[in-house]
């Protein structure tokens, strides 16, 4: 059942977050959900994370920042205990620290810069009990990127786990059907049922198909064993075509050149007034 | 040259552009073509990026068929970008390069790279076209181009052989040649 949310005040301390984060990189797949469909989907996956410690595997919308800070902040009944982002884009990962650094919830907050296409960290293997991600939808590639992130995530969490994508799904576009089928497949094939699912329930920031909409797919680990550590890194292969075909994985990392806001930006400078010296 | 409808290409309204009428632009990008071999044609928008849409999508048609082409759908434009030219390109949003001396983009963070323009006379029913690329792959191209989409990436919807309905003229054509589009700055 839904909890009891003040609009204004949410809406608020969504905006302390949306004033915080980076400019969305298109060629990243960086497309950022609009406002009310954040607060709702926060809403909803704080029910579903409410006291457990979650992985977010890539998250650029912030919405492990918005669980915490509305939380923290009384405005959200049910929350994770603690959420841990991981994020192939520094500015991101330097953003949430600043702002949990802020907000006084650093204790509850932890980024750091990590691609998928690496091997998960030894240390996350199995030690999570909650995993969300909003992957690149895999228009072109049948949604190999969404098993790519998918497969983090599962990796890292452990026995009665629960997981949340963000996944395209709209009735008029085809393709998001096809990834819908083999992402399920692959959900079921890795011991997960699905437990909840929401269609067609957020809107991007998107100018070309403003109309797309993505589900929040939520999952609940059934099958689990201890297993030794055994992630590796992305084969050459899915790289080479991971936003498509012959459309490669070429970036690594995203490096942030003010710091975190430290450094000045470089992407202005101020025209004085002429004959007006400092 | 172009005289029959391709089974895929890149679909573009232009006009008129930061203070050049559009036969002023095609002069002084076909003198850059004599000049330096090749055309930075700019384009802006959020469609058709050049890394993740018109790249992948030009490799995969040349791999198919041997070439694709920027049909040219000419519009009563008036748009006034910021008349800033663009001094560095890049093809993987990495490297950055000197534009080349002899070619000057304007008011565009984007660019096609193209071989000669050439005027053309052609006649295509766009509704047997679909999206190739994209969030929006598989949307109707008649559907998708409208008020806020202006290009494309399109390629012929499987099964399509009505080739009745509502026809786009074009009237200049170009091949794209490698690396097929740039991010500029």
């Amino acid at each position: 059942m839904a909890s009891h949310i003040d609009l204004r005040e949410c809406l608020n301390a969504i905006s302390d977050v949306v004033n915080n984060r980076p400019s969305p990189l298109r060629e990243f797949d960086q497309i950022y959900m609009k406002t009310a469909d954040m607060l709702l989907q926060t809403e909803h996956v704080g029910r579903q994370f409410d006291g457990r410690k979650v992985v977010f595997i890539g998250d650029g919308d912030a919405i492990a920042l918005y669980l915490v800070h509305l939380h923290n902040s009384g405005l959200l009944e049910r929350a994770p205990k603690a959420v841990h982002v991981l994020d192939f884009d520094e500015r991101v990962v330097l953003s949430i620290k600043k702002f949990a650094q802020q907000f006084g919830i650093s204790g509850r907050v932890v980024a750091e810069l990590y691609n998928v296409a690496d091997p998960l960290p030894r240390r996350h293997w199995q030690k999570f009990s909650g995993f969300y991600t909003n992957p690149p939808f895999g228009a072109s590639n049948g949604g190999k990127s969404v098993e790519a992130f998918l497969k983090r995530g599962i990796e890292a969490v452990g026995k009665e786990a629960v997981g949340c994508l963000v996944i395209a799904d709209h009735k008029t576009l085809p393709w998001t059907t096809d990834v819908l089928v083999s992402t399920e497949n692959m959900v079921l094939k890795n011991g997960f049922v699905i437990r909840e699912m929401l269609p067609e329930f957020h809107h991007y920031h998107l100018d070309d198909t403003p109309e797309l909409t993505s589900c929040s797919m939520v999952i609940r680990r059934v099958q689990w064993e201890r297993k030794p550590y055994a992630s590796t890194a992305m084969g050459a292969r899915a790289r080479r075509n991971f936003y498509g075909e012959a459309s490669p994985l070429w970036a690594r990392y995203v490096r942030d050149l003010t710091y975190g806001g430290r450094r000045p930006s470089r992407d202005h400078k101020i025209e004085p007034w002429k004959g007006v010296g400092k | 040259m172009v005289t029959t409808a391709p089974e895929a290409f890149i679909f573009m309204k232009v006009g008129n552009h930061a203070g050049e009428d559009f036969e002023q632009i095609l002069q002084r990008k076909n003198n850059e073509f004599k000049r330096t071999g090749r055309i930075f044609w700019g384009y802006g928008g959020r469609s058709c990026h050049p890394l993740t849409q018109v790249q992948p999508f030009a490799r995969l048609q040349v791999k198919r068929y041997g070439s694709l082409c920027l049909l040219m759908q000419t519009i009563d434009s008036h748009a006034v970008p910021d008349i800033i030219p663009a001094t560095e390109y890049s093809e993987d949003g990495i490297r950055w390069k000197r534009i080349p001396d002899g070619i000057t983009v304007i008011g565009s963070r984007y660019a096609l790279i193209l071989d000669e323009i050439q005027p053309g006379d052609l006649d295509i029913a766009i509704c047997r076209y679909e999206v190739g690329i994209g969030p929006s792959r598989g949307k109707a191209a008649s559907e998708y181009i409208g008020r806020h989409v202006d290009k494309a990436c399109l390629s012929v919807r499987e099964g399509a052989r009505d080739r009745r309905g509502q026809k786009s003229h074009f009237k200049y054509y170009a091949g794209l040649i490698k690396p097929y589009a740039v991010m500029l700055r």
